[in-house]
């Protein structure tokens, strides 16, 4: 015994502090986000042949292991992604809903109907020009309003483009910090564990955030790196990140003959892309889930006021509603005569503008024709000359409330209660699909939690027992230290 | 399994969340009245209730439309009513006039000339400054006057030069039309709601025609001449007056028919705004079933969904109040 024993007890207390040293660090993490504990495991120290007997030398820390695991963290990614997803649908949904104003008693359809139904009263009372400067106003509101919700539309559109550039920009981001990472891992083979650790459980956090902008798929190195894929296109490659951008790209329409070039609403569409070093676009990435698939989605579909894709479009819908409500206005109008008219044919007077052979209105185009807006007189209500009392014109424009073929084989109401019920239908799946995702990554959560996450009681205990110890290897040096001068003295 | 302290706290985080989300619903539930408050609430009778409320607009506005016409309906069975009497009363002139000498035959002949301008003048009556009787041409500015009319109205006496037929040389000028006017009373169905002046007065105005024709027989002799106080009626005058009296009588049973005919049309329309109200009534009903909140429920909901509050908040804050730590000295 004697020096071998103080060096037993010196290995002791350098492995029981060390013991204290995690222990403390787990605490003091308990409640930092993306934090593993770890847990030290001991071994022991090669015994010497002494006295014919084998003796122990006492405690060596083998390794300080982490409590993460690949499945849970892969696990969470998925889920975080299609949650993202979800969350940033119902965003963007919650959003329409409140620009088409609905549930309410002043949506778009209910001013129609009235606009329609003063139609009614005005085959009674043609002669009145309050009446009709009241239908013009009611006009005036019609317009309005699809002015409005297209310019709110196209505002939506404009801010997820922001978002789109936002999270693109974040996404870039996150992967150089990705690849500096995987440059750390593979640069300095001779990091501490506790440094490495804590580079795992970063880059750990760093690819749940990425994930959040889009489904990923990461892959092992060797060295420790690791690479990520989007939608199949690598994004890092070991310890280079690839810079992703938002390309646009512009289709211009054909003019129509006597349009205005400049009045032509271009249609641009947008797409996540990665670039060579020429400029070239190298690939177009696709994802399915995060916050680029639902923004891209809707930037491109939802709130596109041209889209051609047949899927569900909100503006596109909003827009086609303008052009069949101002051609099926016009169509009856076109065939009337106003107050004043006495000629053997009808003044051809459009209700509502644009009035260009092969333009169609949209939301944000539509307008009451300037030379009626300010003469009710004009109002083409009749389909005989010189006979106010002749309304047949104004009971068809009332009519139109019940027009099946209205547009696409419905009447206005169908086709508008159509469109909200929709917005609201793929709203609630949105939401509800939202709220099963929280459910399935809270859950995946606590059992990751289970698994790598502190336990502060299991810490106290943990403390008290590298305390103890600390305290026991103490005495053992203590002691040893006792013997040896008492052995010292005996020379004395 | 492990309860650490992230999971204990998420946990706890995430249903004081949800617990005060469905407060704050039904607090909205309460305070607006309505139970859908977003598209996504309830889609289905979000459509089911935009169909409701615009069909409810438009009955709204029928049954504005056919409480106007109603009103004016009664306009026009007041003036017929008002006609067919003075028409009665001219016949009653007539056949006083054969039976009286001829300076009272003068006389009858002035009350005659009366009735006619009161029958004109109904003829030209209007509603909200629209005219009853004269077709499409329902306003004054759609009249233009041509010699020897002078006025913009839609029935007008104008003299002439007499002529053998016609020596008071008395005529009664139409302007309007026989065009019907119509309105919308229901969502597909429409109603007629003019008189046209061809049933009422006569293709060719008969109804005039024929009091002047009485005037011309009580005023002027068979020769065309003014009859003076000696002018003795002939067997032909009183022909004349006989067939003139039976003209009118006719006619009058001619109006009286669409003044029936009129009184039809107020009752189908009376039936029609009493079904309109009844429809309205069951519509609103209805969308009020499915949009207005029920305040019982959402007053119970808010009472559970507090009291869960209360008990997550008191569970919660035992949440690691006590740990090992507690206890090392």
């Amino acid at each position: 015994m004697g020096l071998s024993a103080l060096e037993t007890g010196k290995r002791a207390l350098i492995a029981q502090r060390f013991g204290l040293d995690v222990t403390s660090n787990n605490i003091a993490n308990a409640n930092t986000e993306g934090y593993s504990r770890r847990a030290v495991s001991y071994s022991q120290s090669e015994s010497l042949y002494t006295a014919g007997n084998f003796i122990g030398t006492g405690v060596l820390v083998q390794k300080m292991r982490s409590f993460r695991e690949d499945f849970f963290d892969r696990e969470v990614r998925n889920t975080f992604a299609r949650q993202s997803a979800f969350l940033q649908d119902e965003k963007t949904l919650e959003r329409i809903e409140v620009i088409m104003s609905e549930p309410t008693e002043s949506g778009l359809n209910d001013d129609i109907t009235k606009f329609f139904t003063i139609f009614d009263e005005l085959a009674l009372k043609p002669e009145s020009l309050g009446l009709r400067d009241h239908a013009l106003s009611l006009a005036q509101t019609v317009v309005d309003k699809f002015n409005r919700i297209g310019q709110q539309l196209k505002d939506a559109r404009q801010e997820v483009k922001k978002e789109l550039d936002d999270i693109t920009g974040n996404t870039n981001r996150l992967t150089r910090e990705i690849a500096n990472l995987n440059l750390a891992f593979s640069a300095n083979k001779s990091l501490s564990t506790d440094q490495s650790q804590t580079m795992f459980d970063t880059r750990a956090i760093r690819l749940e955030e990425l994930s959040l902008n889009s489904d990923i798929t990461v892959s092992n190195n060797e060295d420790g790196t690791v690479n990520v894929a989007m939608n199949g296109i690598n994004v890092v490659t070991r310890n280079i990140a690839t810079e992703l951008e938002i390309a646009e790209e512009i289709a211009i329409p054909l003019p129509a003959p006597g349009q205005d070039p400049n009045e032509i609403e271009s249609e641009t569409s947008y797409k996540l892309v990665k670039r060579g070093s020429d400029g070239r676009i190298l690939n177009t990435i696709e994802p399915d889930n995060g916050k680029f698939a639902s923004l891209l989605k809707n930037i491109n579909i939802t709130l596109d006021g041209q889209d051609t894709t047949g899927e569900f479009s909100v503006f596109t819908k909003i827009n086609q509603f303008a052009a069949k409500f101002v051609e099926n206005v016009n169509d009856l109008t076109m065939q009337g005569y106003g107050m004043d008219d006495n000629g053997e044919t009808p003044p051809g007077l459009n209700f509502f503008e644009p009035n260009i052979e092969g333009v169609k209105a949209t939301a944000l185009t539509i307008a009451i024709n300037k030379d009626l807006k300010n003469n009710p007189r004009k109002l083409p209500l009749s389909d005989m000359p010189g006979t106010v009392g002749n309304t047949a014109i104004a009971r068809k424009i009332a009519r139109l409330a019940n027009k099946f073929d209205f547009i696409e084989d419905s009447t206005y109401t169908e086709f508008y209660s159509d469109l909200i019920g929709k917005i609201g239908s793929i709203s609630q799946e949105a939401k509800k699909s939202r709220e099963t995702t929280d459910l399935i990554t809270d859950q995946l959560s606590n059992q990751r939690d289970a698994i790598m996450g502190v336990n502060l009681d299991e810490e106290a205990i943990n403390l008290i027992k590298f305390q103890q110890s600390f305290q026991a290897a103490s005495r053992v040096v203590n002691s040893v230290d006792e013997i040896l001068r008492t052995i010292i003295n005996l020379g004395l | 399994m492990r309860v650490t302290i992230s999971s204990q706290y998420s946990g706890f985080n995430r249903n004081i969340n949800d617990l005060q989300e469905k407060i704050n619903i039904e607090n909205r539930k309460i305070t607006t009245g309505k139970k859908i408050q977003e598209l996504s609430d309830a889609p289905e009778d979000v459509v089911d209730i935009k169909r409701f409320a615009a069909k409810i607009i438009q009955n709204e506005k029928y049954l504005d439309v056919l409480g106007e016409t109603v009103i004016e309906l009664q306009a026009v069975d007041e003036t017929l009513f008002n006609i067919t009497e003075l028409m009665n009363q001219a016949r009653q002139k007539a056949i006083d006039a054969s039976n009286s000498d001829a300076n009272a035959v003068i006389m009858i002949s002035e009350y005659i000339k009366g009735y006619l301008e009161d029958i004109v003048k109904i003829a030209n009556s209007d509603n909200g400054g629209k005219f009853l009787y004269s077709g499409t041409v329902t306003t004054s500015n759609q009249i233009t006057p041509i010699d020897p009319s002078s006025q913009r109205l839609p029935y007008e006496i104008v003299k002439e030069e007499g002529t053998a037929e016609n020596p008071s040389g008395l005529r009664v000028v139409f302007h309007g039309n026989n065009e019907d006017r119509i309105i919308n009373k229901s969502s597909s169905d429409d109603e007629v709601i003019s008189q046209k002046s061809s049933d009422i007065f006569g293709e060719n105005g008969e109804v005039f025609n024929s009091l002047i024709e009485l005037i011309n027989s009580l005023s002027y002799t068979t020769d065309g001449e003014l009859r003076n106080a000696d002018s003795k009626f002939t067997i032909q005058d009183m022909a004349n007056i006989n067939k003139t009296q039976q003209d009118l009588a006719n006619q009058s049973k001619n109006i009286d028919m669409f003044t029936s005919r009129s009184g039809a049309v107020l009752n189908r329309l009376e039936d029609y705004k009493f079904n309109l109200t009844n429809e309205n009534v069951r519509m609103k009903t209805y969308r009020s079933y499915k949009e207005d909140t029920d305040v019982a429920e959402s007053v119970l909901n808010l009472k559970r969904e507090e009291t869960a509050l209360q008990y997550a908040l008191q569970v919660g804050a035992r949440i690691n109040t006590v740990s090992l730590f507690d206890f090392l000295r």
